[in-house]
C-alpha cells in the first residue's frame, strides 16, 4: 500500500494548484508517526509530504522512522531547500534513494511565475544536479495548464538531454480540482490529449502510448486514470532509462475525485489510521 | 563466491527486506514472484551500482526479469 503522510502542512511556496492550502495545521507527531509505522501490516510505500516536508525541521528524523520499520519511502518536495547540497546530503545521509521533484516550470521562470507563484527555474535545476550527483532514484511531477506550459513535456527531454539525466520517472498530468487550484474541469486537459501532447513532443506515437493503457503498474495494479510506459520500448526497469507517467487528475466524474474508489493510496489521518486518499482529501478540503 | 552475488544478496535484505539464496536466484523466478516489484528493482540497481562503484548499461538491463539474469550480467564485473 501506497501512505502519504503529511508530515506538515507548512510551505515556502503558494503554488496555484495544491490540494491543501490551508496552512493552519500543526506538524504531524513524530512519536505518533512511529507508533504509527509500527502498527502497519506489511511493507509499505510511504509518501513524505505536505504542503512543503522539508519545511517541517525534523523531516530527516520521520524518512530515518519509515525505514527503522522496514517501510519504503519517497520524499515528494518543491526542490528548493535540495538546491542546497548540504541538504540533499542530509536527506542522503538518512537512507533515503528516492525523491519526487516537482518541475511545473521545467526551467521556465514564466511558467513557475504562471504555475507556482515563484520565477524558482534556478534553485529547480540546482536541486535536480545535487540529486543526480548523488544518484537518488528521480521522479518528476508535471501539471499542465492549458495555454501555459503545454510543450512541458518537451522542455523536460531538452533540460534533461542538457543536464544528462537518462535514469527519470517524468510524471504528467493535469489539474486537480481540490483544494486550490487554477483550471476548471471545462477547461482541464483532458487524458486524451495528455497523451497527444507526449506524443508530440517524446517522440512516441499514440498508440504506443494507449497500448500501456489497463497495464498493472508496478506489475501490480491496475488504474483507470494512469499509462506508465517507457520512452525506450522493451525497457522493464522502472526509473532506469527514461519513463512516462500520464495522470488524469481531472474531478470530471460523480465522485468529484480523482481516481475515485481506488485501492492503493492511503493517507495517514490527524488520528493516525488510513483513509482513501483523494476521499479524505476531498472530505477534508479547507482544513486537514 | 562471487563479490557481485554477495552484493545482490546484502542489498536484497539490508534495504528490500528480501532473503535471497543461490537457489532463489538460480531459479530465474520473476522478479514480483520473489516479492520484488518495480520499485524494489531499480533500487536493487542503483544500489548494486552504488556498492561495486560500476555502472550498467541501460541497453544491457533492457529486457531484465529476474534475479537471475541480472546475477549473469553482472558476472563480468566480479
Amino acid at each position: 500500500m501506497d501512505i502519504m503522510a503529511d508530515i506538515t502542512h507548512k510551505c515556502n511556496m503558494t503554488c496555484k494548484n495544491c490540494y491543501i492550502p490551508n496552512r493552519d495545521v500543526p506538524d504531524m507527531d513524530l512519536e505518533k508517526f512511529r507508533d504509527f509505522l509500527s502498527r502497519l501490516k506489511g511493507r509499505c510505500m510511504i509518501r513524505i509530504v505536505g504542503a512543503e516536508p522539508t519545511m517541517n525541521p525534523r523531516c530527516n528524523e520521520y524518512i530515518e522512522a519509515v525505514f527503522e520499520f522496514g517501510h519504503r519511502c519517497i520524499l515528494l518536495t518543491n526542490g528548493l531547500r535540495l538546491s542546497h547540497k548540504s541538504y540533499v546530503d542530509k536527506m542522503h545521509d538518512t537512507g533515503l534513494r528516492h525523491v519526487y521533484l516537482s518541475l511545473n516550470g521545467v526551467d521556465n521562470d514564466d511558467w513557475y511565475e504562471a504555475i507556482d507563484e515563484l520565477r524558482c527555474a534556478e534553485k529547480k535545476i540546482s536541486a535536480l544536479r545535487h540529486l543526480k550527483k548523488r544518484k537518488f532514484i528521480l521522479d518528476t511531477g508535471t501539471i499542465i495548464v492549458p495555454e501555459v506550459n503545454e510543450y512541458a513535456p518537451g522542455a523536460l527531454l531538452e533540460l534533461f538531454d542538457k543536464e544528462n539525466i537518462n535514469n527519470v520517472l517524468m510524471r504528467i498530468k493535469n489539474v486537480g480540482q481540490l483544494g486550490r487550484y487554477q483550471t476548471d474541469v471545462d477547461d482541464n486537459v483532458k487524458l486524451n490529449q495528455l497523451v497527444r501532447l507526449c506524443s508530440e513532443q517524446m517522440g512516441v506515437s499514440e498508440d504506443y502510448i494507449n497500448s500501456f493503457r489497463d497495464q498493472k503498474l508496478y506489475g501490480m495494479y491496475t488504474e483507470k486514470n494512469s499509462i506508465l510506459f517507457p520512452l525506450r520500448e522493451g525497457n522493464k526497469i522502472l526509473n532506469r532509462g527514461r519513463w512516462v507517467k500520464i495522470t488524469n487528475w481531472d474531478t470530471d466524474n460523480e465522485s468529484g475525485i480523482p481516481d475515485p474508489n481506488s485501492q492503493r493510496r492511503g493517507r495517514i489521518t490527524e488520528n493516525f489510521t488510513v483513509a482513501p486518499l483523494y476521499e479524505h482529501i476531498k472530505i477534508n478540503e479547507g482544513g486537514y | 563466491m562471487s563479490r557481485t552475488r554477495d552484493a545482490i544478496k546484502k542489498i536484497a535484505i539490508e534495504r528490500l527486506d528480501i532473503k535471497l539464496t543461490d537457489e532463489i536466484i538460480d531459479s530465474g523466478q520473476a522478479f514480483k514472484d520473489i516479492g520484488v516489484d518495480s520499485l524494489d528493482a531499480i533500487e536493487l540497481v542503483v544500489s548494486v551500482e552504488d556498492e561495486l562503484d560500476i555502472e550498467l548499461s541501460d541497453e544491457r538491463l533492457d529486457g531484465i526479469e529476474n534475479i537471475k539474469q541480472l546475477a549473469d550480467y553482472l558476472v563480468e564485473f566480479d
